[in-house]
């Protein structure tokens, strides 16, 4: 006799058990990132250089100020990190440096951001001929030299610190288009970007509001990745004469009058240096930690 | 697999190949006992091109004065020294000169060294719209100028006269005591008429360039390096003591020193300020120093607003602390100076010397370059564009006088480094508002530097044109020896209360050279000569 009456199924059995309480993805991920130490520690000094170059201005010498009785002086208790051949306190030009070099990094960074993930959405989304003209668009930019394009730049337009944002932002963007194309030609085909459709969700709503933001993880990760390369590139253009104006500091030019004169005044050189390569590697530690935390699966690779 | 093997082979080949050439050359270049040493010295500037007749750039001559000579030359004492011409007598006004050329001088294709070939060379400089930049150098002689402006189009009216192939005859304008030392100067060097026919602009290239020099262009890779060998055919060969000469480019101080330890170069050019307390410490036999009459200053745009109101170019010209930035900033034992004649060149050119001016005492000039700004409209810099200022070298000198005119005139300027030729274009084009200059005298003559300051000059950088400083030039030239100087000191003072120029300081160069090379001199006005230059062992 086969009697399955429903009632057989212990009651309760259902209710006991309280319902697991889900964790959204960000939270996950804070969670990831907590447990990595080095990109806890990144973060920090990543905040620590924050402050220290957008407040520590207030407390310190004029990074323009001369002193050519004084010269280049080894760092004393009046100027902790020395002072420069004409007399300025390198601290404050330390300081003021850095803040150029991070504002070119973070301002260059939103640029590539904006463009990159704008134009990188659509050309995923809308697919067929206009993703692949799109895309050879991108391609060609890459076959660019960069540096050149760059340069010429700087020579047509002037050498205006603006156009340095421009410039880097222009020519950052484009590994964030593929990025993010990438991203959105596997998303478009999931059931909920369907349901938008279904329920006539227009193409601009079903972009920026069901797309973009399930990129953003990648997105972010790639961003704390492009400050530093973008700060790297700055002081690269610095270092050929391109970058900022003079009396104005950044990392670059700071490293790079130093290398002239290294061997008898090491103060120039040292801690422009030391500064360049925490500030890069603190960015990096924070970049790869968010990898690790928000996209599982490359992490893995 | 194949290609890997394949690439394996390929590699043992080259391998096998490099180590044969390897083999040869070092079998080749084994040291003979006659074999004359070589020499490297750095060059700075790229030059544009190696015609004697062109070419401007004191940078350029060091390597065409080692290819071709003209007819007398600098001693290393500073007097006028045979070269083409073994003799030369004078008319007792100073009026005629007579050149007597060498008989066995020839060019290095064999062909004699005649009195023609020189007056050829003349002529080509000379003619109206040849691209001669210092064609204002022969002016002395009868005609010339009025030759190069069109007045005159018959080359025989022009005071040049070949009595023989040997001699050479020339006829002056009005009585001049230092024809020699504008004889010496860059332009008057000789081309090869036929030369310079057959292959028009590409007659300096290694392949087809002839001079009557101690040297031949045996290599010219542009911005690496320029290749001179020894020429055989040239008459004082035995003074010859160096058999090749590298010229090989630097871009600056720094690049240049650290060649210079690591072997690369044998003498440089300059020395960074950061190196010369070590060398003068480390290795004093090494270093040199020596004052030139190189005159740097600012030249101020006179056709661009603001910098045409004089009251401003002065009062820039007054607020610069030039004792500060010699001694703090350039630390090279250059010389502060305020007026634009090296004070050196007034005593050279006459017997009795002026007395140095009274400097006075920046303060005062401060207070009075802040009235004058005042009285300009612009009281502390209120309303003052923004000026660029621009230079093809030393950027901390800048920064220094972009600090001073900032905390003492309140004016900002931005810096502008570009690369010589360029920095040069635009000076001469008027496309610039400040621009760092030097005037290095082409001669020892007070007239060459105030020269370039009228109106007619292709070297008025400023654009300066005042109707009483071109007349009192143009009466300059006709008047001799004391008076003569009186009108320039006059025209001087007048040019610096107009204040066309700002001048800084009188250039020094420190150089680095080991002490085994012997007779190398320093000539105050950039002016080589490889004679009896030698490496001892």
């Amino acid at each position: 006799m086969l009697s399955l009456s429903p009632r057989s199924i212990p009651e309760g059995s259902l209710s006991a058990a309280p319902i697991e309480k889900g964790n959204s993805l960000w939270k996950d991920a804070w969670q990831r990132l907590k447990k990595n130490r080095l990109a806890v520690a990144g973060g920090l000094f990543v905040i620590f250089l924050f402050l220290l170059y957008f407040i520590g201005p207030i407390f310190c010498q004029h990074y323009e100020d001369q002193n050519l009785d004084l010269g280049a002086s080894s760092p004393s208790l009046s100027h902790l990190f020395g002072t420069d051949t004409l007399g300025r306190d390198l601290l404050a030009r330390l300081i003021y440096g850095g803040r150029i070099s991070l504002t070119v990094g973070l301002i260059a960074t939103c640029v590539a951001l904006f463009i990159g993930v704008t134009y990188g959405a659509i050309a995923g989304f809308a697919g067929g001929k206009i993703d692949t003209f799109m895309m050879r668009i991108v391609d060609i930019m890459y076959a660019l030299p960069f540096t050149i394009f760059v340069i010429l730049l700087m020579v047509f337009f002037g050498r205006n610190i603006f156009l340095l944002f421009f410039a880097i932002g222009a020519v950052e963007w484009l590994t964030m288009a593929r990025i993010v194309r990438g991203q959105v030609l596997s998303i478009k085909r999931m059931e909920f970007i369907e349901a938008a459709r279904a329920l006539g969700f227009g193409r601009r709503r079903i972009i920026f509001r069901h797309i973009i933001p399930n990129v953003l993880g990648p997105v972010i990760v790639y961003t704390t990745l492009t400050i530093p390369s973008v700060m790297l590139l700055e002081a690269f253009l610095s270092f050929l004469g391109l970058g900022v104006q003079r009396p104005m500091s950044s990392l670059g030019t700071l490293i790079k009058d130093g290398a002239d004169s290294m061997e008898e005044y090491w103060w120039l050189i040292m801690y422009p240096a030391a500064f360049f390569s925490l500030t890069l590697i603190s960015l990096n530690f924070l970049g790869d930690g968010l990898r690790d935390a928000l996209d599982v699966r490359t992490s893995k690779d | 697999m194949h290609t890997l093997a394949l690439v394996r082979h390929l590699y043992k080949g080259a391998l096998t190949l490099g180590l044969i050439i390897l083999a040869v050359s070092c079998s080749r270049t084994t040291p003979r006992q006659d074999l004359k040493p070589s020499l490297r010295i750095s060059q700075r500037n790229e030059p544009a091109d190696l015609d004697p007749g062109t070419s401007s750039l004191p940078d350029d001559f060091f390597i065409i004065r080692a290819l071709s000579e003209g007819l007398v030359t600098i001693s290393p004492q500073g007097a006028p020294h045979a070269a083409a011409a073994i003799t030369w007598t004078h008319s007792k006004d100073e009026k005629i000169w007579t050149f007597h050329l060498r008989p066995n001088a020839k060019w290095s294709n064999g062909e004699p060294v005649t009195a023609f070939d020189f007056i050829e060379s003349y002529k080509r400089v000379l003619t109206p719209g040849s691209l001669a930049l210092k064609a204002e150098l022969l002016f002395p002689v009868k005609n010339a100028r009025k030759f190069l402006n069109g007045e005159l189009t018959d080359f025989s009216a022009l005071g040049f006269t070949a009595l023989d192939p040997l001699t050479l005859v020339i006829t002056l304008e009005n009585p001049t005591p230092e024809f020699l030392m504008y004889v010496c100067s860059g332009v008057w060097i000789p081309i090869n008429p036929r030369t310079v026919k057959q292959w028009g602009k590409d007659w300096t290239k290694p392949e087809h360039f002839i001079g009557n020099g101690p040297y031949l262009l045996k290599q010219w890779m542009p911005n690496q390096k320029i290749v001179l060998q020894q020429n055989p055919l040239y008459h004082d060969a035995d003074k010859v003591l160096i058999s090749t000469i590298e010229f090989i480019r630097f871009d600056d101080a720094e690049s240049e020193e650290r060649a210079y330890r690591s072997g690369g170069v044998d003498i440089t050019m300059s020395v960074p300020v950061s190196k010369i307390p070590v060398y003068a410490k480390d290795r004093p036999t090494e270093i040199h120093r020596s004052i030139l009459a190189e005159t740097r200053y600012i030249t101020f745009n006179t056709k661009k607003y603001p910098l045409n109101d004089p009251r401003v170019r002065l009062a820039l010209s007054l607020a610069l602390d030039r004792d500060k930035l010699v001694t703090d900033v350039l630390k090279g034992g250059q010389q502060p100076i305020e007026t634009l004649i090296p004070h050196a060149l007034w005593s050279a050119a006459q017997s009795s010397s002026f007395a140095l001016p009274a400097r006075t005492r920046r303060e005062h000039n401060l207070i009075r370059a802040k009235q004058l700004m005042r009285d300009a409209g612009f009281p502390d810099g209120k309303n003052f564009p923004s000026i660029e200022l621009s230079s093809w070298t030393n950027i901390t000198l800048l920064e220094a006088i972009q600090d001073t005119f900032k905390k003492d005139l309140g004016i900002d300027i931005t810096l502008n480094i570009q690369e010589a030729r360029v920095h040069l274009a635009s000076l001469q084009n008027g496309n610039y508002t400040l621009g760092l200059i030097n005037s290095i005298p082409d001669v020892a003559d007070p007239l060459a530097i105030l020269e370039n300051f009228t109106t007619e000059s292709p070297n008025n950088y400023p654009h300066f044109s005042d109707p009483l400083f071109d007349q009192a030039i143009t009466r300059a030239r006709t008047l001799t020896k004391n008076k003569r100087y009186d009108l320039l000191k006059d025209a001087e003072t007048r040019l610096l209360e107009l204040a066309p120029v700002a001048p800084l300081y009188l250039n020094s160069q420190n150089w680095l050279m080991p002490a085994r090379i012997k007779g190398w001199a320093a000539d105050p006005l950039w002016r080589r000569s490889y004679l009896n230059l030698e490496i001892k062992p």
